[in-house]
């Protein structure tokens, strides 16, 4: 029995983990992975390894990161009549926040995000103003400030409070049941857990010819933190990157022509290099002749938008690193969609180039193999 | 009856402006145990009718709140993805938003946003036009086009959620809270004497057109009306004079639209009660179905009691459970109060020395 | 229905003087009608009995459309207007009007319309007037209080149509080709040609209270989103049949009214649109609200450029519509 269940993309995505406060999340990919390593520790930043041996009698040590965090809010200040202010941590998007459900601190009490209201201003301009974070008031039913201050504490994070669903016409979600095929869905937080499930994926397949290094990673909304120390620890030969990415297909105002970065049910994303980080070109050659041979789709991502765990990794090393990623639709708000078969497409993907990877590393120190490219 | 239960329960009923047959057999149901007749009239009305004990002819209170909700209708299927319209929504809330399609079958979506990382500083600062956003089902467009029609309505998705101190948010308690006060009160004048008639309506139509109030008035020509809806609870951004604490009772409205004897009554009657109110100024009009019902079909005596709500025509209405107790008290123990003198004292009195012959 | 719909779109009839219209449509329906009223706001109201098994069904098109009014007369003979309905400013530079007795004129701005013309800004009401060729005050064929519309000749473009106030001739030629090609219904039915509508339904308000109708239906055209990058964008197309209305500004149908329809529209296959406007109303609003409340709907003519001197139909659109509003009154008012 396959652990990607139902049941197991529900927990993993509605669990809160914000940056700097990953302890759930942490705690349920360990509980989950254990069976599956050989070893498994955390670092002081927070970052859970789990060491899988391969096969190889040299093996190789390849390292496959996915980040545990999400974009968050953050409690600076409770004021007299018990609303809470906050701050962002991570680049949440301000346009999605008025008026939605979130979980508070580490009881998950539940809280509003307040909506201004707009009776008593009438000023298109106002009224369109996106509002600043740090104007935001959340309301937890508290009646007055110690009433809050009983429940809630400064630096406690606040996360939203979305349901995981299938998508489509009468879908119920059974906890037990494998993960459909093909289909979409619903939640928060999919990047990046999308990537934690694409690894816990791939430990569950293995062994491989190298070992496998499994790192979740924290505090990557933050500035990838937690890929900075990870990728000193590691000592890698090689690592890859899953995430969950941009995905901007949706149609803009009527008649208004679109670019999209990336478009869903496409197949798993390619980098080729982002904002931060070029993707190491005989790696993302080996992803394309894999996807190719196989016959699996997947799709180039815009050059130069967003940054990843990738740059962090590879940052002090020089590490090669190759991004694969699940494209999600409005993700950094309250409520993500992706695509199925793009996220099982890439777990294919993976499986098949690690199996020949070895030969790659091999041969990969050699200044013909750059060339060849 | 729970509040809290019956709240939830009706919260998440469908009920949108002009399709109000859900909601209304939701409320037939629940009215029929606590009034001597019911029935749901063409425009979905649903009315309850609790005899009084005074003689012949007995006086007609009408206690009105309205069950129907805002909402977005679709207003073109576009590929796999659907452009829609607001209808009293505040359509700051939607981007980010879950919700329903109630096209052929219930649809579930979602209304998206680009990705910040993708948009300019412009686009950052300013909230999209409505007419820019789409609602996505995770459909392809063919069963799509199958399921859904222009014309077809959303609601935002949203389950009740309960914060601290009984206070509850949650979508269309505008104005299903007052409902579950009507219900309430009902439950009450079930022990207590009352020598008026009670007309219990849950009308259609306040969100758009009125038409429920004052087909109403037109049918049941009551004597005096209790309108009950929501107004503005206390939160940043709201005036002083106009946002009313959560947890601060009954709010009463007092200005022209409202008869100044009912304001007075009303307000005497919380003292005796021990309830505490607010009185709201409505110094034009009160932007609820009394506009209609003082005046439509000859009209009649009015009256506003409002319970204090957060965030208003949101998903997240937000509201203290003990003030929708407090109102039903107070609707009670009005009722107990009309009889044909409290009728007679509305009158508006002339000087002595002008009497009419 | 050219023939209906030509002389209909010359007819004079700002909103309040609707009389040349009333009495083109009076000739033609008296001979289908059991009975035929002008009640004293000018609604022209015939009635075609059923068997007495059907309900009562109000219809309802506007006779009236936009127009002038002369508020101040210049001694050089310049006239000032007001509007009469909504008649957008930027098409007004430079078009000719007509009043009710036949006098003609130019619309120009203060300011000199060669140097006006060039100008981003849109003057406001104030700096615009009418000049009929008079020398000065003195013998002017028309004053204050009278009242103009915009010449606007019918063209014919084959299976397409232009001219002014299509808004709401074409429902009155839809009207009247019902009545006359309504063989047998079981429903009283009231075809009420309305006055006023375009400054706030207020003919079919008075209409509607009088007439009582258990059903109230308004025939009118309706905004289309086939034109390049519409700013309120609609689904409705030119030539794709006439709309069945589920919501504008001022109604939301009642969905019994809209279902029966629909289930009319798909018995005879006729094609049909529905129509979410998000702009405007009818009368159906003005009967919706009429007494105890009406259950209300309308059938709409898809028209391109509405409220300009050149409102554009498709004649399927308008053949359709009879069709559908045909089959409607002929059938049985679902249980």
């Amino acid at each position: 029995m396959t652990l990607l269940t139902q049941g197991f993309l529900k927990q993993l995505t509605e669990l809160p983990g914000a940056p700097g406060d990953e302890g759930p999340v942490r705690d349920f990919l360990a509980r989950t992975i254990r069976p599956l390593v050989d070893d498994l520790w955390v670092d002081h930043i927070g970052n859970l390894f789990a060491l899988r041996r391969g096969t190889d009698l040299e093996p190789r040590r390849v390292a496959v990161l996915a980040h545990m965090d999400e974009v968050a809010l953050f409690v600076t200040e409770i004021d007299d009549q018990g609303f809470l202010k906050v701050a962002a941590s991570g680049g949440v998007n301000p346009r999605t926040l008025l008026g939605k459900v979130v979980q508070v601190g580490p009881e998950h009490l539940p809280g509003i995000i307040l909506v201004p209201p707009d009776h008593f201003n009438r000023d298109p301009e106002v009224y369109r103003k996106v509002p600043e974070i740090d104007a935001l008031v959340v309301d937890i039913g508290a009646t007055d400030k110690e009433n809050a201050r009983a429940r809630v504490k400064v630096g406690h994070r606040i996360l939203f409070q979305t349901p995981f669903r299938l998508m489509g016409v009468d879908t119920t979600l059974h906890a037990d049941a494998p993960l459909p095929i093909q289909g979409r869905i619903s939640g928060k937080a999919f990047d990046d857990r999308l990537g934690c499930a694409t690894l816990v994926a791939l430990l569950e397949q293995a062994p491989y010819p190298f070992d496998l290094l499994a790192v979740f990673t924290t505090q990557e909304e933050v500035g990838l933190r937690g890929a900075l120390v990870a990728g000193i620890k590691a000592q890698a030969d090689a690592a890859f990157v899953l995430e969950g990415t941009v995905c901007d297909d949706l149609p803009g105002p009527p008649g208004e022509k679109r670019f999209p970065t990336t478009r869903l049910g496409n197949g798993p994303t390619l980098t080729q290099r982002d904002r931060s980080w070029i993707v190491h070109p005989p790696l993302l050659r080996h992803l394309l002749r894999t996807a190719q041979k196989h016959n699996i789709p997947y799709q180039f991502k815009h050059p130069n938008v967003g940054g990843t765990d990738a740059s962090g990794f590879a940052r002090y090393q020089g590490v090669p690193v190759a991004i694969v990623s699940t494209p999600c639709r409005y993700i950094h708000g309250p409520v993500s969609v992706a695509d199925l078969s793009d996220f099982h497409n890439g777990i294919r993907l993976l499986s098949a180039a690690f199996a020949d990877l070895p030969s790659l590393l091999a041969g990969e120190t050699s200044p013909a193999a750059l060339r060849d490219f | 009856m729970r509040i809290k239960d019956t709240l939830k329960q009706l919260s998440e009923t469908d009920g949108p402006t002009g399709s109000e047959q859900g909601i209304a057999q939701a409320i037939y149901r629940l009215l029929e145990p606590l009034c001597d007749q019911v029935s749901i009239d063409g425009h979905f009305n649903v009315i309850g009718i609790r005899q009084g004990e005074g003689g012949e002819p007995r006086p007609r209170l009408a206690v009105m709140a309205h069950m129907d909700e805002i909402f977005l209708m679709i207003s073109a299927v576009e590929g796999p993805f659907l452009r829609f319209r607001p209808y009293a929504c505040d359509p700051r809330v939607l981007i980010g938003q879950e919700v329903v399609v109630l096209g052929r079958r219930r649809i579930r979506g979602v209304i998206g946003d680009r990705p910040p990382h993708l948009m300019s500083a412009q686009e950052r600062r300013q909230m999209p036009e409505p007419t820019a956003l789409v609602i996505d089902t995770g459909l392809d467009a063919d069963s799509l086009a199958q399921l859904v029609r222009v014309g077809d309505y959303a609601l935002v998705a949203r389950t009740m959620v309960e914060l601290l101190n009984e206070r509850v948010a949650g979508k269309a308690f505008d104005n299903r809270a007052s409902v579950v006060a009507l219900l309430a009160a009902l439950e009450e004048l079930q022990k207590a004497r009352h020598p008026c008639d009670v007309l219990a309506v849950a009308n259609v139509g306040e969100e758009f057109s009125g038409v429920g109030a004052r087909g109403i008035m037109d049918r049941l020509r009551p004597d005096l009306v209790l309108v009950l809806d929501v107004t503005f609870g206390q939160q940043p951004g709201t005036p002083k004079a106009y946002g009313f604490k959560l947890a601060g009772g009954p709010v009463v409205g007092i200005g022209p639209n409202i008869h100044p004897r009912l304001t007075e009554s009303l307000v005497e009657l919380c003292d005796s009660l021990e309830i505490p109110y607010a009185l709201e100024p409505m110094p034009r009009h009160s932007g609820t179905d009394a506009v209609d019902t003082q005046v439509a079909s000859g009209g009649a005596p009015t009256a506003v009691i409002g319970i204090p709500t957060r965030n208003l025509h949101s998903p997240v209405e937000t509201l203290a459970l003990k003030d929708v107790r407090r109102v039903a008290r107070l609707v009670a123990a009005f009722a107990g109060r009309v009889d044909t003198a409290f009728l007679e004292g509305l009158r508006f009195k002339l000087p002595e020395e002008v009497q009419p012959s | 229905m050219k023939e209906l719909l030509q002389p209909l779109c010359d007819a004079f009839g700002p909103a309040g003087f609707e009389d040349e219209v009333r009495e083109l449509i009076r000739e033609w329906i008296e001979p289908h009608c059991d009975e035929v009223r002008i009640d004293t706001m000018g609604n022209l109201v015939g009635l075609r009995r059923g068997n007495g098994k059907g309900r009562r069904i109000m219809l309802a098109a506007h006779m009236d459309e936009i127009g002038l009014i002369i508020t101040q007369v210049e001694d050089s003979g310049l006239l000032r207007f007001s509007q009469i309905g909504v008649v957008p400013l930027k098409t007004l530079l430079g078009m000719r009007v007509r009043f009710a007795n036949g006098t003609l004129g130019v619309i120009s701005l203060e300011g000199g319309a060669e140097v006006e013309i060039l100008s981003r800004e849109l003057p406001d009401m104030g700096k615009w007037f009418v000049d009929v060729g008079a020398r000065e005050r003195e013998g002017l064929p028309v004053g204050v209080g009278d009242v103009a519309t915009l010449f606007r000749p019918f063209a014919d473009l084959g299976e397409r149509v232009v001219a002014g106030g299509l808004d709401d001739r074409a429902g009155c030629a839809v009207l009247v080709e019902t009545l006359r090609r309504l063989e047998s219904s079981p429903h009283d039915i009231y075809f009420a040609f309305t006055v006023q509508e375009e400054v706030g339904s207020r003919g079919a308000t008075t209409a509607a209270y009088m007439i009582e109708p258990d059903i109230g239906i308004a025939v009118d055209v309706t905004s289309t989103g086939d034109t390049p990058r519409p700013k309120q964008p609609m689904a409705v197309r030119l030539g794709a049949g006439p709309a069945i209305k589920v919501a504008d500004r001022g109604l939301i149908s009642h969905p019994r009214v809209r279902e029966a329809l629909v289930q009319a529209a798909e018995a005879e296959q006729i094609p049909y649109q529905l129509e979410v406007l998000p702009l405007g109303s009818t009368d159906a609003q003005a009967m919706q609200r009429a007494r105890g409340g009406v259950l209300a709907g309308a059938v709409s003519v898809p028209c391109r450029y509405i409220h300009t001197p050149g409102e554009m139909i498709d004649m399927h659109d308008l053949e359709g519509a009879v069709r559908l509003l045909t089959a409607f009154l002929a059938r049985p008012w679902p249980a």
